[in-house]
């Protein structure tokens, strides 16, 4: 396989994103659980990662999850998203709140993950993490994925 | 060897993953060239941690293991899933790997040959597959929708749903909550029918130019969905075109990622025993 065929692939002003792979969450994503699985010896211990993949596939309570999805369409305006009758930023400013209220419980496991990695930078300090650390840090206050 | 000593292991043997036995790891942390500008401080930075760690290749026949000595008793960190990551993707992108699912290891080095690369049918089956991922590689497509785009769109063409929609906005809670939770199960079986309905279609028109497509990730809550294609290198182009012109379909209710060469790890999962 030659990695040289890239050429082109990166159409610049494309709709289609090529992000490189990058964070925590990316990583998560793509090959956590992943990949052959063989008997080894030791499965070598997952403590703090292991716990981000709990968290990952939280799954919430369906009656919650409809009174979410009913909150997010009743808060929707329609009239701004024609662009029509009001300036820009009003739609922008609507999807932009309408976004922070229909994340929920999945918002606060990005956070947890994403939040988690900003805080360490030096990933030192996640030697022993502990759930009580990785659900506090969730307190973060952007959203939406970590990479650009 | 004696009897067995249940001491704690000093030391154990990660396996990232079986390449050919011809592989070279000394270029592992040398650059690719076709890095962009925009994208090279990252990659060097990856490709320093990747020669400064001690990998080795253990050899059987016309297969071996990349593997690197770690310490058992410490737990995985964060940063060893990065490396886990980068170090198999770096493989990828020089000659076919069978990515091996991070957190393996076995206690002694010969165990990697004597337990995984030398078992009888294990072995054969690896070889196989290595030749068949030769000069293909995984992708990775994400849908992120746009929650609000993707709900004015249920609205404006499910009418049980703009109905209770007008009826639930200007009563309060209490008064609202059945019909809130009608409206909210509405809604949601919409979004479940759109996610189906955009992945069935994205793995067949982006499948006709892949060997192999699976849906890897999905959540209805947070709208996306993620599809794994295996992809060999003469489509790679017409499978890129076929991805932009569905970015440009999707582009007003989501926003759509194409990652990738990346290691094949959607598609080695069946080689188990």
């Amino acid at each position: 396989m030659t990695v040289t065929t890239q050429q082109s692939g990166r159409a610049e002003g494309g709709y289609l994103q090529r992000p490189r792979p990058s964070g925590l969450a990316d990583v998560v994503e793509l090959i956590l659980d992943k990949g052959l699985v063989i008997d080894a010896y030791v499965r070598v211990s997952l403590v703090g990662i292991e716990i981000l993949t709990v968290d990952l596939r939280v799954v919430i309570a369906s009656v919650d999850t409809y009174l979410k999805f009913a909150e997010a369409t009743n808060r929707l305006d329609l009239y701004a998203k024609g662009g029509k009758d009001l300036p820009e930023m009003v739609g922008d400013m609507t999807e932009a709140g309408a976004k922070g209220k229909t994340g929920g419980a999945i918002e606060g496991v990005k956070k947890a993950v994403t939040g988690n990695r900003r805080k360490n930078n030096d990933d030192d300090e996640d030697e022993q993490p502990s759930r009580t650390r990785s659900r506090s840090s969730s307190g973060g206050s952007s959203s939406g994925h970590s990479h650009e | 060897m004696a009897e067995p000593i249940m001491t704690e292991p000093e030391q154990a043997w990660r396996v990232y993953g079986i390449v050919p036995a011809d592989a070279e790891l000394a270029d592992l942390g040398a650059p690719i060239d076709s890095h962009e500008s925009a994208e090279v401080d990252q990659a060097d930075q990856e490709l320093v941690e990747l020669r400064e760690r001690d990998l080795e290749l253990l050899r059987h026949g016309s297969i071996a293991a990349v593997v690197e000595a770690i310490d058992p008793t410490r737990p995985a960190r964060r940063r060893d899933l990065m490396a886990h990551s980068s170090v198999v993707n770096a493989l990828a992108a020089r000659g076919p790997v069978i990515p091996i699912a991070f957190g393996s290891a076995f206690i002694e080095r010969e165990q990697v040959v004597d337990e995984l690369l030398a078992v009888p049918g294990t072995a054969e089956a690896l070889a196989l597959r290595l030749e068949e991922l030769r000069g293909r590689a995984q992708f990775q497509i994400r849908v992120r929708y746009l929650m609000d785009e993707l709900l004015a769109r249920i609205v404006a063409t499910d009418s049980e749903i703009s109905q209770l929609r007008d009826r639930t906005r200007n009563l309060s809670e209490v008064e609202s909550y059945d019909a809130r939770v009608r409206l909210g199960e509405l809604v949601s079986h919409a979004v479940d029918r759109r996610l189906s309905d955009d992945s069935e279609s994205l793995l067949n028109a982006l499948g006709s130019k892949a060997e192999d497509a699976v849906l890897s990730t999905r959540s209805d809550a947070r709208p996306s969905l993620g599809l794994a294609f295996l992809v060999a290198d003469h489509d790679r182009a017409d499978f890129e075109a076929i991805a932009e012109k569905i970015a440009e379909e999707l582009q007003d209710v989501a926003v759509v990622e194409l990652l990738g060469p990346l290691a094949p790890f959607d598609f080695v999962a069946d080689l188990t025993r």
